[in-house]
This record gives structure tokens, sequence and C-alpha cells, in this order.
């Protein structure tokens, strides 16, 4: 184990492994931060260039993008709210709220060092856990996924708690889009109402950025001025403080980046959960552990700290299953996987036994390309946050176009550009009737696997629902979930009793 | 006058040359880059072979090889992207035959196109894949399937895939039950399931089962003859099991309907040397990918057996979907 991590480290001293991170880094942030292009994108383009490399610094290229992606996507997130990066939705809420505040230097800081600790302490994990890591895949199966995906579906209520009823609607949409397009389990297709566009569904780069990025162009176009609100003149405000200030709110809640790098790396291990599901689990479980929640949502750096810290840990994590079993915990992990077969090595037992000195080089890689990353932010964030004071009317158009290209680069097909456009409009509609958009995209997402995982479910215990209580972390997860969606509606009650007394 | 007349003459030589030109250049194939779709994943089997394959034969042809992946729709996508691009001999792939064979004959409805239609340039890989059991099963061949007695449970990606219809198929010939879960996104996934015992069988290739081969048992190679990496393992051809050899998933490389004879032809050559590389090959067979050249003909007889096989599983597929709603 120590000669493997000894050879890596070993090869990073090299010129060659560092000027590879570094073309990552670049490429990484810069996918990462146009809307619509994200690692997905980033790694097929760098793929075939990888053919006749050396395998280790293929290995590296692969690191640097994927660690800088999640920062760089969380850039507009912050600044523009619009997600650099489906994961990079969960930003949005708190980042935006601080840019608006001119808090946007902060912000950035925050994310940079979010991202920092995020994938040093996913990077622990994952080679903490690389022993156990057969135990931990063979526990999840369907009915804990199922678990798992009501757990975060509950959330909905507790996002929504200003309006539960208009939440719960909105995730019932949300589910019920996630719904059309083929389904393998029946081989029957869903509203797709004859074009084949609809046969994958409602994609979910398109869906993702529209509801967020174009639907938010529509109200700023409509509001004027610019992002920070109050009338602050770049003068008053000192940017370059703001950094420090960031680092600070980050070094200063060790409880909660431990937490969160946790549950991101956890997500990451488990296959078939997928990102975005890291980020939003990691920024509930923050809401609903501190003291005031409502702060959530309204610029709490802890907010981007939970999101950004597990949406970075999840890279360590998801490489684990990949390399172990051939299993790829997320899309970009795919791609790796596929890198792998083309450098002539066979992910599985074998790979863990004979080439351990790739995978510390991919997470160390992952590591150093993040203190790049990082402090590549720092130092540019005081000169993108001024991006605040530009006035909503020349941002706009530059911001949409961005948006149509990343969104139609992805598959290269014009109707993505249809679909983000029609989903702008439904968010912003959603948005003037005040439905949460968070809750719709929480829908959205969990709904393919909330169907699966249950039918699954059903199809391993020949129909009998005591699958979920035989099963300890099923019924854990149900537990939780149960306790999460009545513990606050006694509290109302009971608060609503003292109230009356009172009166 | 003079010198207008020379410059006029002169343009309509140069006009003439230039035109000459054109035709030779229309007559030589290919004078630019070659798109290949991939109906699958950046990263997946069949996008590696394509690109591993496009390496050796831009040699070849002397023109850069594309790789263009459009996944969806489990290979439907990219395959009708193919079926609607210009036949100008530029824009190539892997067609994936096997979900419109089974939208036709498993389920009665009408395919998205007509894969008649495809122009089969060559086929370079059969992909047999393996049925194996969890290794505390007491099986040991496929026919002690057959003695259990009760539904076998297998894990598959879904209703008409390859590896649900061999299970079938297989169920039919060697007359035992079976039950399935359904909605594994990937074939890995389900030999995990299988290993973790979340189902007793699964089928797919080298590639999909080995991160967890310390758990599970192979019984069967569906391929005519036995596979170098599991020398062990009987195959289909040699239990008598034949008819099962034409299923699995054909890695056909197609031009759309209506390409001209002469890119067909090229192309057709380039690959048959680039396949034929002793290096190509190795890797083929370690990564898990059968190279099996064919030819167009039999190529199409094979997926003729295919789609029998789906035509005699269509009855009670049918039946159970109906029950179901």
């Amino acid at each position: 184990m120590f000669e493997s991590m000894a050879l890596a480290i070993e090869r990073l001293a090299d010129p060659q492994a560092l000027a590879m991170l570094l073309a990552g880094v670049l490429l990484g942030t810069t996918f990462g931060a146009l809307p619509g292009l994200g690692s997905i994108v980033a790694l097929s383009v760098v793929l075939p260039f990888t053919f006749g490399m050396d395998p280790l610094a293929a290995m590296y290229l692969y690191a640097g993008i994927m660690s800088s992606v999640t920062f760089g996507g969380s850039v507009p997130a912050i600044l523009l709210n619009t997600p650099g990066t489906p994961p990079n939705a969960a930003t949005c809420f708190d980042g935006y709220a601080m840019a608006k505040r001119g808090e946007g230097a902060r912000a950035i800081s925050v994310s940079a060092m979010s991202c920092l600790v995020g994938s040093i302490g996913g990077a622990v994990v994952t080679i903490a856990l690389l022993p156990l890591i057969k135990p931990i895949v063979f526990a999840f199966g369907p009915p804990e996924f199922f678990g798992l995906v009501i757990f975060g579906l509950v959330m909905i209520a507790f996002a929504a708690r200003a309006n539960m009823v208009k939440g719960l609607i909105g995730g019932g949409i949300g589910l019920m889009l996630s719904l059309v397009g083929y389904s393998e389990i029946y081989d029957t297709y869903r509203y797709t109402m004859g074009s084949d566009y609809l046969w994958d569904g409602i994609p979910l780069v398109p869906f993702v950025v529209g509801l967020f990025a174009v639907s938010e162009l529509i109200t700023y176009t409509a509001r004027g001025g610019t992002t920070v609100t109050h009338d602050a003149s770049e003068t008053k405000i000192n940017w370059h403080g703001q950094i420090l200030t960031g680092i600070k709110d980050v070094l200063s809640r060790p409880t909660q980046w431990m937490r969160s790098a946790a549950i991101g790396a956890g997500i990451g291990i488990i296959p078939g959960l997928g990102g975005s599901v890291a980020a939003f689990l990691s920024y509930f479980v923050g809401m609903q552990r501190t003291k005031n929640p409502e702060t959530y949502g309204k610029g709490n750096v802890e907010g981007i700290l939970c999101a950004e810290t597990a949406n970075d840990a999840k890279e360590g994590g998801a490489l684990l299953p990949t390399v172990a079993f051939g299993l790829p915990g997320s899309a970009d992990m795919a791609i790796l996987l596929g890198a792998f077969v083309l450098h002539g090595m066979q992910p599985g037992p074998d790979l863990l036994r004979n080439h351990m000195d790739l995978i510390y080089a991919l997470l160390f890689g992952i590591i150093i390309s993040q203190v790049i990353t990082s402090g590549l932010g720092l130092v540019a964030a005081p000169w993108l946050a001024r991006l605040s004071l530009l006035p909503n009317r020349w941002i706009a158009p530059f911001v949409l176009v961005l948006v149509f290209v990343g969104t139609f680069m992805v598959r290269t097909n014009i109707l993505d550009v249809a679909m983000a456009i029609a989903a702008g409009i439904f968010g912003y509609l959603m948005r003037r009737y005040g439905f949460p958009l968070i809750t719709i995209a929480i829908g959205y997402i969990l709904g393919p696997l909330a169907e699966k995982s249950w039918i699954q479910s059903m199809q391993i215990s020949d129909g009998s629902l005591t699958i979920f209580v035989t099963q300890p972390i099923a019924l854990i997860l149900l537990l939780g979930a149960l306790a999460t969606l009545v513990v606050p509606i006694v509290s109302m009650v009971r608060k609503g009793r003292a109230r009356r007394a009172a009166a | 006058m003079k010198a207008y007349r020379s410059i006029i003459s002169g343009l309509a030589v140069a006009g003439a040359a230039l035109a000459f030109a054109q035709g030779a250049a229309a007559a030589d194939y290919p004078t630019k880059p070659i798109t290949f779709i991939v109906p699958f994943g950046v990263g997946g089997s069949f996008d590696t072979i394509a690109r591993k394959l496009g390496q050796r034969w831009e040699k070849e042809l002397g023109q850069p090889v594309v790789v263009k992946s459009l996944p969806g729709s489990g290979g439907r996508r990219g395959s009708l992207q193919i079926y609607r691009a210009k036949p100008d001999g530029y824009t190539i792939g892997f067609a994936h035959f096997v979900p419109f064979l089974a939208d036709e004959k498993l389920m009665g409805k009408a395919p998205a196109l007509d894969l008649k239609k495809f122009e089969v340039i060559y086929k370079i890989a059969h992909g047999p894949n393996y049925i194996f059991v969890r290794k505390d099963l007491p099986f040991k061949s496929v026919k002690d399937l057959a003695k259990a007695n009760r539904p076998i449970k297998f894990a598959s990606t879904g209703v008409g895939a390859i590896t649900w219809t061999e299970a079938n198929a297989l169920a039919g010939i060697l007359d035992f039950k079976l039950a399935f879960v359904l909605g594994y996104s990937k074939l890995g996934d389900a030999a995990v399931a299988v290993a973790k015992g979340d189902a007793e069988a699964g089928l797919g290739t080298v590639s999909h089962f080995q991160g967890v081969k310390d758990d599970v048992r192979p019984l069967m190679f569906f391929g005519s003859e036995r596979d170098p990496n599991y020398p062990d393992v009987p195959s289909a051809g040699e239990l008598g099991l034949k008819r099962l050899t034409a299923l699995g998933s054909p890695r056909i490389i197609v031009a759309p309907p209506g390409t001209p004879k002469e890119p067909v032809m090229v192309i057709r050559e380039a690959i048959k040397k680039a396949a034929a590389d002793p290096e190509f090959k190795t890797w083929m067979q370690k990564s898990g990918f059968y190279l099996k050249a064919q030819d167009p003909e039999s190529t199409w007889e094979d997926l003729e057996e295919q789609g029998k096989v789906f035509a005699s599983l269509a009855e009670a597929v049918q039946a159970a979907q109906k029950g179901k709603k």
C-alpha cells in the first residue's frame, strides 16, 4: 500500500504530471463555469487525446478536470443564479442571495474553500474505506435506495416549510415530469407524444439549466438594475476583505464540512445515486441540523459550504466502485471507466491488486488540482464578484447565449435549446406563483430512482412489503424520513397550542 | 484587347482544370473526415471499440475518423441518427439492431425505422454473454437450473434487452421457470445484484461480471466455442444449444440507407485490415469483446434467427404485459 502511495507521490513531482493537472484544471474550470457544459463534456473532449499518453499522465489530466468542474460551476451559480452544472443547483440558493447583498467574493471564497476541504475529505474517506468497499456496496440494494429516496422526497416538505402545500405540489409536478420517456421495466414509451425526442425523458441538463437559469434571466431582465440590490457603490464593498472572511467562514465550521464531506463521499460510493443527490442531501441535512433553518436560502454561508463540500467529496467516493467493481458512481466516472479500458486495464479485483499506484495517483491528483483550483479561485474572486455590479440588462443576453451554446453542445441537438427555453418559461411562472423551484428539481431528479427502487424491491421480495422491515438500513432510513416529516408538524402544533394558551 | 483575351482564356483553362480536379476528387473517397456514430455513452464497450478501430483505420483511409457518441433509449437514438444521416459515406456508425427487433417482433409495435434498409458494411464483433449464478448456490451447470423445480430469479436491464431474451430462451429450451429483477441501468449493476443476493442468476460479458468474479460462478458461455478467458466454462455450442449462439449483442457497422457502393467497399476493406492487426486482436480478447468478422449476408442470417427467438417469446410477454395493466 505504502509502496504504491510513494510511487504515486514521486510521479506527482514530475513536471509533466503538474502540466497535465494544470491543463485539466483550466479545462475543468472553464467547462464547469459554462452553463450546460460539465465534466462529461470536458472528459469526452479530452478522451481521444489521451490515447497515446502514458496511463498515469492521462489520469492526472482526468483528475484535474474532475476536481475543478464543481468549483467552476459554482461561480455562475453564485453570481448569476445559473448553476454551471446540475449539481451546483443547490449552491444557487444561498450563493446568489449573498451576491445580492454584495457579498459575492465571500461566497466564491466559501465555495473555493469548501471544494478544497471537500476533495481532501473525500480522498481521505476513500482511502480509509478502500478495504471495506465490498461490504459497503453490497449493503445497498433497491430497498435501501428506496429508503434514501423517500428520505430525499420528505425533504421537499422541509425545504418548503414556508408553504408546504405549494412545495409538495411542486415536488409532485417534478415527479410527474420525470416519468416521461422509455421505461425499461415495462418496455413502453410514456408521454412521448409520438416524438423520439422524448424517448429518453425530459433531458437533465436543458431542464435544470432552463428551470433555474432561464427563469432567473426573465426575472432579472424584468426587474432591471444590478444583482447587488441596495445601492452599494463599488467603493463601499471591500471585495478583498471578503476573501479572508470566506476562508474563516469555512475553517470555523469543522463539524459542518466533515459531515458534508462524509455525506458526499458516502453518496459517491453508492453506485447509481449521482452527483445532484449528494449536494441536495447535504444541503438539507445541514438545514435540519442548524439552529436557524429559516436563514438557509437567504444567504447563509453554511448552505454553500454543505452543498459544495459534498459536491467535491463525491468525486473521491465515486472512484471506489468504479475501480473495484467497474461500476461507475457518476456519469463522469463512466467515462473514466472507458479510459481505463482503453489503456488496457480492466477494473475489478485485479485492478486493485496490480494498479493501486494509479488509484493513488488519481486521488492525489484530485487533491493537488483542487489546491490549484481553489487558489486560482480565491485570487480571481474579487474580480469575478464585480460582475454583480453590472446592470442586468447587459448580463442577461450574455448569459442567455452561454446557456444556449451550453445546452446545445451536450448532445448537439437544437431541440435541447427549445427545451431550456420551455423549462425557463415554466420555471418563471412557477416562481411567480410561489412554487419553490427546488422542490420541482428534487422531484424530477429523484423520481426515476423512486420508481425503479420500489419495483425492484417488490421483484426481489416477490411482492412482500416486509423487505423494508427486514433490511436494517432501509428500515432506519424510512424511520428517519418519517421522523423528519412528523417532528416539524408536531412542533408546529405545539407552538400553535402554546400561542393559543398565551392568548 | 490581346491582354484581356489571354486573361480570359487563362481563366477558362484554370476553371477547366479546377473542374477536372473536383471531378477527380469526387471519385476519390474519402476527401474529408468521417463521422462514426456510436449509440452508447463515451467509455462504453461500443465506444472503446470504435475508438481503437478508428485509430488504426485512419492510417488506411488517410482521413480522420471522428467518433461521436449519441447515447439514449437503449441504443435506439444513435441508431436512428445514422438512419437519418445523409447517405454520402461520411456518416457511418454502429447501429444497435436488437432493440428495434424487440420492438417489432416481441412487443408487436411498429419499429421507428426499417432495419432492412441499413447498408451493412461489416460486423466486427459479437458479444456472447455468460450466464452466471451466485457462488453459494448449488447450481454447477445450466442443466441444474431445471432441477431446482422453482422459478430462478434473474437480474437484467429490462424487458426486451439482450440478457432478458437470452434468459427466456434458455428457460424455454431447458424447461425451467424464471422470474426477473429488472431496471438495472448497467449489466455491471445487475452482476453486483447477483453477487449480493438480490437475484440468483445474471448474464453479461466478462467485463460486466469480473468486478464480482470472486462471488459468482459462470455456468455457460453463449458462443459456439469456449472463450479463452474462461477455458473451463462450457459453450452453448458444445452443449447442443446451437440456437442460442445467434443471440447476444452484434456490433455491426452500417451506413445510412442509400449510401453508394464505393464508400461502403472502401470502408469495408479498411476495417478488415484494421481488424486483422494482431495488437487489436489481443486487446479485444483481453477486454472481453469477441472479434467476429462477418460479411453482411451471414450477419443478416443471424439477425433473422434473433428475430425468430423474439417472435417465439412474443405471445407470453404480451400476455404478461396485459395482465399487469
